[in-house]
């Protein structure tokens, strides 16, 4: 079928008469939002209706025209395709009267609908509903598209069945597949009677009748079953690919969420081991000395001082009393340190370090400088509690010095204390800093991850978390559930395999075992008619199985050609366990493309339309155009030119109309782009909306159309 | 090549009825050759697809169903 003309007379915004001749290539109508490009589109849908349904709906009337009319005035709303059609030019042509009344009213009539034929001489028309034959309305799903997402045919119900009906190599199996049914079955129930004579058998008769019974109703319950779990593999599938869009972004959100839950448990455990506080440590007695070794050092240097010179002044007293202890001491210059030094703390440790810490030697236990030590805190230790026989008047009748000079002994005892705390707070400090550190990176990354879960569900279509984290559940559920079904339908195949064998052999039997007596021969007609009726069974299985193969061949070659730099992956086209036909993408490891982008699923999709075209003309069928709305939205401009590039050299008409090929002017104006359009082969149109218009009043609005190419 | 003859070549090609009943499918080009065919099973065969002509009505298949049946009952040869 080849569309020559269209013509559509006041359809809504095809104001009075327009027409497009059109060409058996490629037809593009161009036109901006809202200058009657889907008009064109609904247009040829109403004349193509066949059901008798919107015979005459008002919203068909132009506006313009019915508002121009007068009262009591009449004109006709009509759509007419003239096209040719297995050598015969046809018109069809739909159409109704709509009159105006006195109080402005829009009433219709005089619908009418017909199929006129010329051929020649005279002119014959027909209902219009006998256009069925040249285009059923079940094919229209094959030659008639509104934007990108209705050209999945394959995805409807009865595709597959139209499909092999109308392109496959052979049709009508269904009617030999029912007929050999009947013959099996009667042939069957002729051998039984014939064998009822056979009174030597009878038991291995019944015997292998029973084992047909019992084998074939096996098949049957593993058939049923079969059918059931391919149902159901089939359901799984479709509930997964109805949520493989979001698939991605469900995994995606489940690993961010665990990333998040480990660094917030990180996060907590590290604050956790923060412990800040220091005044614990500092409010003691001596928190008051942090800072004052300085101070704490002339404080010594000063008692010391004062010491020396308290005891020259005694010795030098002793030394004139005559004290014998004094003139030894003085005799070997030395003057000796008091029992208080180095302090008690410190001997402690020098005798349990056995090692002086002044002269730096070791002092082990039991050795000479051991026992000195030892003496010397045996010395102090008495001088705390014993006052110092002495028979001499003292020269000093109060030891303050010796007093201030215990207080520093003691003051550099708790110096150091305070020395080993600070440092202990220190490395609590930057150990608490290193913390604060790594709570700081945590943050961090728990920021970056915040992020990318805002990020993820920006982008996934209005679902919410809890609907993507459910669909991640989901998706393991139902992924188990259908390898489940498909494990358990692999298993029943095999089982129906042996119970075939059984039933071929029981049959077999029961053939052989009729040699030689008056049944052999309907025995064998029955086996005959058995092993005949597979094999149309095998045919008509096979018939589908080539036509499948036949359009993914076609298919892939089309793609290969539609998108020339780009990925195309391999189109596989496959029946469904519920009968229906699946296109999709396969990558070269075999793994099915899930998510295609939109163009790409849009090429994909039109090269099966175009192997479905290719291989219906070449088997001798009716050549059908192909008509779409808008199929390019998601192409690139690039793409685009490439693909109607493409199209525009294919043997086929296709109409297409499409918003492309039109660019900003400098006014504001929208512009034809010439420069693509020169690389177009085939016919042309531009349709615009007629100016001026009223942009508030639809009565205003004219599509006018002009013939570019 | 007819619908009928495309049948015949792809109901003949199943492997098995070839082994079973021993016959060269590329012998049977179209259908009257295979009518006429010393195989009882091909003609058969031929015989089921020429006269059901892929009608569905009950008279015709208990028809077609008569001929076939005698007429492998006739001539196969045990």
């Amino acid at each position: 079928m080849i569309i020559q003309k269209i013509e559509i007379h006041n359809f809504r915004s095809y104001y009075k008469e327009n027409s497009f001749e059109l060409i058996n290539g490629f037809n593009l109508i161009i036109g901006s939002n809202g200058d009657g490009k889907t008009t064109f589109y609904e247009a040829l849908e109403w004349l193509f209706r066949t059901d008798g349904t919107n015979k005459m709906d008002t919203k068909y009337i132009s506006k313009k025209r019915s508002e121009e009319l007068q009262p009591d005035d009449s004109d006709d709303v009509r759509v007419a395709m003239v096209y040719e059609h297995n050598g015969k030019v046809k018109t069809l042509e739909k159409m109704f009267r709509f009159t105006k009344s006195f109080d402005g009213e829009v009433s219709t009539s005089n619908y009418s609908f017909s199929l006129i034929e010329g051929n020649g001489v005279e002119r014959i028309i027909v209902d219009g509903v006998s256009f069925e034959k040249d285009l059923p309305s079940e094919m229209r799903k094959f030659i008639m598209f509104k934007g990108e997402t209705d050209l999945d045919v394959l995805q409807s119900s009865n595709a597959m069945k139209l499909l092999v009906d109308n392109f496959s190599e052979v049709r009508d199996f269904d009617a030999y597949f029912a007929f050999m049914e009947y013959a099996t079955k009667n042939a069957n129930k002729a051998r039984d009677n014939a064998q009822k004579l056979d009174r030597k058998n009878q038991d291995r008769i019944k015997e292998l009748n029973r084992t047909i019974e019992h084998e074939t109703g096996f098949l049957s319950d593993i058939n049923r079953e079969i059918g059931i779990k391919e149902n159901e593999a089939d359901n799984f599938d479709k509930l997964l690919k109805n949520i493989e869009q979001s698939q991605e972004s469900s995994k995606l959100l489940v690993s961010v969420n665990s990333r998040i839950e480990n660094l917030q448990k990180m996060r907590s455990e590290t604050v956790a081991r923060i412990r800040e506080n220091y005044t614990i440590n500092l409010l003691d007695d001596m928190w008051v000395l942090m800072g004052f070794e300085n101070t704490a050092d002339e404080y010594s240097t000063k008692i010391n001082d004062l010491m020396k010179e308290r005891r020259r002044l005694e010795n030098q007293y002793l030394v004139t009393t005559g004290e014998e202890k004094a003139i030894k001491a003085i005799q070997k210059g030395i003057t000796d340190l008091p029992a208080h030094i180095p302090g008690r703390k410190i001997m402690e440790d020098m005798l349990k370090e056995e090692k002086c810490k002044f002269c730096g030697q070791k002092a082990p236990k039991g050795s000479d400088a051991w026992n000195f030590m030892l003496a010397r805190l045996e010395e102090y230790k008495a001088s705390l509690n014993t006052q110092k026989a002495d028979d001499i008047e003292p020269y000093y009748h109060n030891n303050y010095i010796g007093e201030l000079q215990k207080r520093d002994t003691t003051l550099n005892d708790n110096l150091s204390d305070i020395t080993t705390m600070r440092h202990k707070i220190q490395e609590l400090m930057a150990f608490n800093n290193r913390l604060h550190d790594d709570v700081k990176k945590i943050d961090a990354n728990l920021e970056i991850e915040y992020e990318k879960k805002k990020r993820i569900l920006a982008q996934t279509d209005g679902l919410t978390e809890e609907q993507l984290l459910a669909n991640y559940e989901s998706i393991s559920t139902w992924m188990d559930k259908k390898n489940r079904a498909d494990n358990r339908i692999d298993v029943l195949k095999r089982q129906r395999e042996q119970h075939r064998e059984i039933l071929d052999k029981a049959h077999l039997d029961l053939s052989k075992i009729s040699e030689g007596t008056a049944a052999a021969m309907y025995a064998k007609t029955a086996l005959i008619l058995q092993q005949i009726s597979d094999s149309f069974k095998n045919a008509k299985e096979l018939n589908k199985k080539r036509l499948l193969m036949a359009i993914e061949d076609e298919s892939n070659a089309f793609m290969e050609r539609l998108n020339t730099n780009d990925f195309k992956g391999t189109i596989r086209i496959v029946e469904k366990a519920n009968g229906q036909g699946e296109a999709f993408l396969m990558n070269n490891d075999t793994v099915r493309i899930f998510n295609p982008n939109t163009a790409l699923k849009t090429t994909y999709l039109m090269s099966v339309l175009f192997a479905i075209g290719k291989l219906s003309s070449e088997k001798d069928k009716t050549q059908l155009p192909l008509i779409f709305d808008a199929p390019t939205s998601s192409f690139t401009d690039a793409k685009e030119n490439e693909f109607f590039s493409v199209i525009s050299s294919l043997s086929k008409q296709v109409i297409i109309v499409t918003k492309s090929f039109l660019r900003d002017g400098s006014n504001g104006e929208v512009l034809l782009d010439n420069s693509r359009i020169n690389n177009i082969n085939g016919r042309i149109f531009r349709i615009e909306k007629k100016k001026p218009f009223d942009d508030k009043k639809l009565g205003t609005i004219q599509t006018v159309i002009t013939k570019i190419k | 090549m007819t619908n009928k003859e495309r049948m015949l070549h792809m109901v003949l090609d199943d492997k098995k009825l070839q082994e079973l009943y021993e016959y060269d499918k590329s012998e049977y080009e179209d259908l009257y050759t295979a009518m006429n065919s010393e195989n009882v099973v091909v003609a058969a065969v031929a015989r089921i697809i020429k006269n059901l002509d892929g009608s569905t009505d009950e008279a015709t298949q208990k028809k077609v169903y008569m001929t076939v049946f005698n007429y492998i009952n006739d001539n196969y040869l045990l």
